[in-house]
């Protein structure tokens, strides 16, 4: 190999330099948070447990406005996310180590990582409006630099271009529901601080308020219809990032929506509010694990499972809402219940930001391995490399929400959180009528979306890991050691939090205790969780069956194959067997749900995003979300556009008309203004 | 003596497993007017294929080694927990009991992949399926059960109060018991004795296994029957299960448990004589109609509450 010329050796410095500092501020933050939430005492003493410090006095630049401080605000909700952000950010960067090795852009790549991760950090601390949107703002602007990556390296521009603007389009749209819900708020309460809008700032109309921030935060969550920019921003992502995006970036507006909903920023918290929220979160869970069915692409199918996740985790955010609303106060069995669903929906946070770090770190480890994460081509990889296949495997059977891994035990939390809220049906009649139907919807919808996740999963670790390859595969680079070790530990993580849960409730119980819901539900021990809610609602999660289920059938195994196993070649049918043609596939798998649906391919419109999967040549599914974006985007070009000719046809006279015009307005409000009250 | 009962229990589970299993297959074959195989065959095909090691297609890996025990552990694992005559001394949660059910299925149908043979997966992904179908209702009743009893637990729901006595949980036992004929393979969903691999559902994932890991995928087939009956069983007539330890109270639970799962299987054979197996695509609206009761069932317990 040719000796590395000075540019190339500057750029592995610079690349070795951003992950060192990435992977040192990881642990560093990790630490930090962790250190934070054991040291907060376990409930009531301290509510919150919030550390602050001013970074930045800056005084408001006009008298009578708010002042803009820096100020970094840290309690126990922030802190569990500031820790999972540390986590993953130093194994993404440890991994990037290797995956962006002999990458041409791996400076560029790098240092954008580390704007990105500084940006999430900013997000988490800051405790004030005007800073709060200037670091999401940040947020979208570092990201889209990552989203040009393959249109970068080599990719089709057009895809790359769609994805940055769409990318672009949606933050500044989020930003604008967002900035149009809270606004008022800021006004009514004359201050932009978090302390004071939760102070017992009220919004002038809370109902409008929260529509919008819903709005806004649900298109940066990807929330039903707006998922559609997941799918079509992560392909064009270096895929180190995946995680970040997907692991954490959604997260923040989960976030977000605990401080501003639960937080009482947009006044006392209403009951359909978490109805609402729970409806909505079913539905996302259920129509994006549909389409991640449909998914050729690994990492495409993966994304759409980022979204479907998200979804479980307003499920229970919803609950919260739901059981948390103030006018259950003084009910410690409505109060417990809103608990044990915030908690749940917390743990689920972390465990997809494990699983989900493992499952796109592993993705990436099979394209460096099999040069293509098209999974219809790829097959057998857990034999031909097991440091990849088995974590793959691993992440799998977490997302699946299957014991002994950790996505069970945060989907069991759901579930009885759902299960535990009984109290509501004592509630008075049009409530409970309501709660029950948003309650048994949720469950309808989540419970489909988990058995259909499964069944993505068979199908995903299935074509990917497992028989033989089914196409010709490039032989890819190496997967280097520093990428193997992450997938280990990644996969030794949720293995851990499955097997012994209770490690993880204490922080998540401090979290908890950040938001105005605090009251001691969950009883955790090395030997199961106890939840007990107030009116005798009581279930238990012993943990001796996940030990037994992870112990017992390596033993099992070892005996079943004493005395020489022994291979034979594959039965089919007589025939001789071909890897290629022979084995099922998973669109075939998948087939059994989406031929209900399918139809002709209709002729595709000149759109941005794909509208429709083509699974054969004679059958698609149309994607609705896309197909409403795009017609969407048709629709407004034309209006711009015959509204364009119209205005700009070229005629001087009507040019100096809207001079005229212009000149006109301002000098009407020049006279109101000095003729106006003083 | 509390632990001795609960290990004789999980025995009892265990080693009565295959003789329900084959006990169905000799009714049906009575209600026919056949002779049928002896209730006692099952026994005899254990015993035959836990002697021989096992054949591995060549591409398979480690998950398709894995799989056999795996499932086995799920299933054996509930006769631990699952109070069959007696409230055993380990507790269990239903929804847990119910995720040990999904990982068995799970790691057979992944298994089925491994083997890289045609028919495994096919079958594999239509069990899937119609448990997709499924979940949704089979939830429902958990919460159903939870709305009534307070609680999941096991051992509290199945030893609970008078069921009869609210017209829900009649509703709710009876969309159990079909939601629990889909989860366990059984007519109308999918033919258990069927020999044509193109028509298969659950059959099919046990193609590529053979000798010991067969044996133990039969005998996890066998515990999902019985832990369905007994389930069923005891939900229905939470009368007989004993919280007492002394000899004649655990005899007479027995023998009342022997009562009711005999009835159920009696019940289940002539189900499976008059009915006919439902093609793939229409087996959803059976299981749609199981949802619908369970929403009644769900709106009974609320309004009565108001």
């Amino acid at each position: 190999m040719a000796e590395p010329g000075p540019a190339e050796r500057a750029r592995t410095a610079v690349m070795r330099g951003a992950l060192g500092l990435a992977v040192a501020g990881g642990v560093a933050v990790t630490v930090a948070a962790v250190r934070h939430l054991a040291s907060c005492p376990p409930s009531g003493a301290d509510p919150g447990c919030v550390r602050e410090l001013v970074v930045w006095a800056l005084p408001a630049p006009v008298a009578g406005a708010p002042a803009l401080d820096l100020t970094v605000r840290v309690d126990g909700l922030s802190a569990l996310f500031l820790a999972l952000v540390g986590v993953c950010t130093s194994c993404i960067a440890v991994y990037s180590f290797g995956w962006l090795r002999h990458d041409p852009l791996r400076h560029s790549v790098a240092v954008a990582f580390d704007l990105f991760v500084a940006a999430i950090l900013l997000t988490l601390v800051v405790d004030n409006l005007f800073w709060l949107l200037v670091a999401l703002e940040l947020i979208t602007l570092v990201s889209a630099n990552l989203v040009r990556y393959r249109g970068r390296s080599g990719g089709s521009p057009q895809a790359s271009r769609t994805a940055v603007r769409t990318y672009l389009v949606v933050g500044q749209a989020s930003l604008v529901c967002l900035l149009a819900g809270l606004l008022p708020v800021a006004v009514a309460s004359g201050t932009l601080d978090f302390d004071g809008l939760r102070a017992g700032a009220t919004s002038p109309a809370p109902v409008a308020s929260f529509a919008l921030v819903l709005l806004g935060l649900g298109i940066r969550a990807g929330v039903s219809p707006f998922h559609f920019w997941v799918p079509v921003v992560h392909p064009q992502l270096p895929t180190n990032t995946h995680a970040m995006m997907s692991a954490v970036m959604l997260k923040i507006a989960v976030y977000l929506m605990i401080r501003c909903f639960l937080e009482g920023m947009l006044g006392p918290v209403q009951w359909w509010w978490g109805a609402v929220v729970l409806v909505l979160a079913g539905a996302t869970a259920l129509v994006t694990v549909f389409y991640a069915l449909l998914c050729k692409d690994l990492k495409t199918a993966l994304a759409y499972h980022s979204v479907e996740n998200v979804g479980i985790i307003l499920a229970g955010l919803g609950l919260a809402l739901l059981f948390g609303a103030d006018r259950f106060a003084g009910q410690p069995a409505m109060r417990g219940a809103a608990a044990l669903a915030l908690l749940a929906s917390l743990y689920h946070v972390v465990n997809h930001a494990l699983f989900k770090t493992l499952l796109f770190l592993g993705a990436g480890a099979v394209e460096r391995q099999a040069g293509t994460v098209e999974t219809r081509l790829l097959g057998g990889l857990l034999r031909a490399s097991p440091w990849v296949g088995v974590p793959f495997l691993v992440g799998a059977v977490a997302i699946a929400g299957f014991p002994p891994l950790n996505g069970f035990v945060s989907e069991w939390l759901t579930l009885q959180a759902l299960f535990g809220g009984q109290a509501v049906y004592r509630q008075g009649g049009t409530l409970a009528l309501a709660a029950m139907v948003a309650l048994v919807l949720g469950l309808v919808l989540v419970a489909a979306s988990f058995a259909l996740t499964a069944l993505a999963f068979v199908k995903i670790a299935g074509e990917t890991l497992l028989g033989l390859p089914r196409g010709p595969r490039a032989t890819g680079g190496q997967v280097a050691w520093s990428m193997r070790s992450v997938l280990v530990l990644l996969a030794g993580a949720c293995l851990l939090l499955g097997l012994q849960p209770w490690l993880l409730v204490g922080w998540l119980e401090t979290a908890v205790a950040a938001t105005a819901i605090d009251a001691p539900v969950l009883q955790a021990s090395p030997t199961g969780l106890t939840v007990e809610l107030g009116l005798g609602y009581r279930a238990a999660l012993p943990l001796w069956p996940l030990l037994a289920v992870g112990v017992v059938p390596l033993l099992l195994t070892l005996w079943v194959r004493a005395g020489a196993a022994t291979r034979r070649p594959v039965w089919a049918g007589g025939e001789a067997f071909q890897p290629r043609t022979m084995q099922y596939t998973g669109g075939a798998l998948s087939s059994l749900v989406w031929e209900l649906v399918a139809g002709p391919p209709g002729r595709s419109p000149e759109a941005p995003l794909p509208a429709s999967f083509r699974l054969s040549g004679r059958l698609a599914v149309v994607e609705q979300a896309n197909r409403l974006v795009n017609g969407l985007v048709t629709r407004v070009g034309r209006a711009s556009q015959w509204a364009g000719d119209r205005v700009q046809d070229g005629d001087i006279r009507n040019y100096l008309l809207y001079i005229f015009g212009v000149v006109m307005v301002v000098l009407i409000l020049l006279v109101a203004a000095l003729l106006g009250p003083p | 003596m509390t632990w001795a009962l609960t290990l004789a229990q999980a025995a009892a589970y265990l080693l009565l497993a295959p003789l329900f299993a084959g006990l169905v297959d000799w009714l049906k074959a009575r209600l026919q007017g056949r002779r049928g195989p002896d209730p006692a065959q099952p026994y005899r095909d254990l015993r035959k294929l836990l002697g021989k090691a096992p054949s591995v297609p060549g591409p398979a890996s480690g998950v398709f080694l894995l799989a056999a025990p795996l499932a086995f552990t799920c299933l054996g694992l509930l006769g631990f927990a699952l109070p069959l005559f007696l409230v055993p001394a380990l507790e269990m949660d239903l929804l847990l009991a119910l995720a040990l059910l999904g990982l068995a299925r799970f790691v057979t149908a992944l298994a089925a992949f491994d083997a890289a043979a045609p028919f495994g997966p096919m079958s594999g992904g239509r069990q899937l399926f119609v448990h997709t179908l499924a979940e949704p209702a089979l939830l429902l009743v958990v919460y159903v059960l939870a709305l009534g009893n307070d609680t999941t637990g096991l051992a509290s729901l199945t030893t609970g109060g008078n069921p009869w006595a609210e017209p829900a949980v009649p509703l709710a036992l009876g969309a159990l018991g079909y939601v629990l004929l889909a989860s366990n393979g059984r007519l109308p969903f999918d033919n258990p004795a069927t020999h044509l691999e193109l028509t298969m559902v659950e059959q099919g994932t046990r193609l590529e296994h053979s000798g010991r890991a067969l044996a133990l995928l039969e005998w996890a087939d066998a515990m999902r029957l019985t832990f369905a009956l007994t389930l069923l069983a005891n939900l229905a007539v939470p009368w007989g299960v004993t919280a007492e330890r002394a000899p004649l109270p655990v005899l007479l639970a027995f023998l009342a448990y022997l009562a009711k799962v005999g009835g159920l299987l009696l019940a289940l054979a002539w189900w499976e004589i008059v009915h006919a197996k439902a093609r793939l695509r229409a087996v959803a609206s059976p299981l749609l109609l199981a949802l619908g009761a369970l929403l009644f069932a769900v709106v009974s317990l609320v309004v009565q509450d108001l």
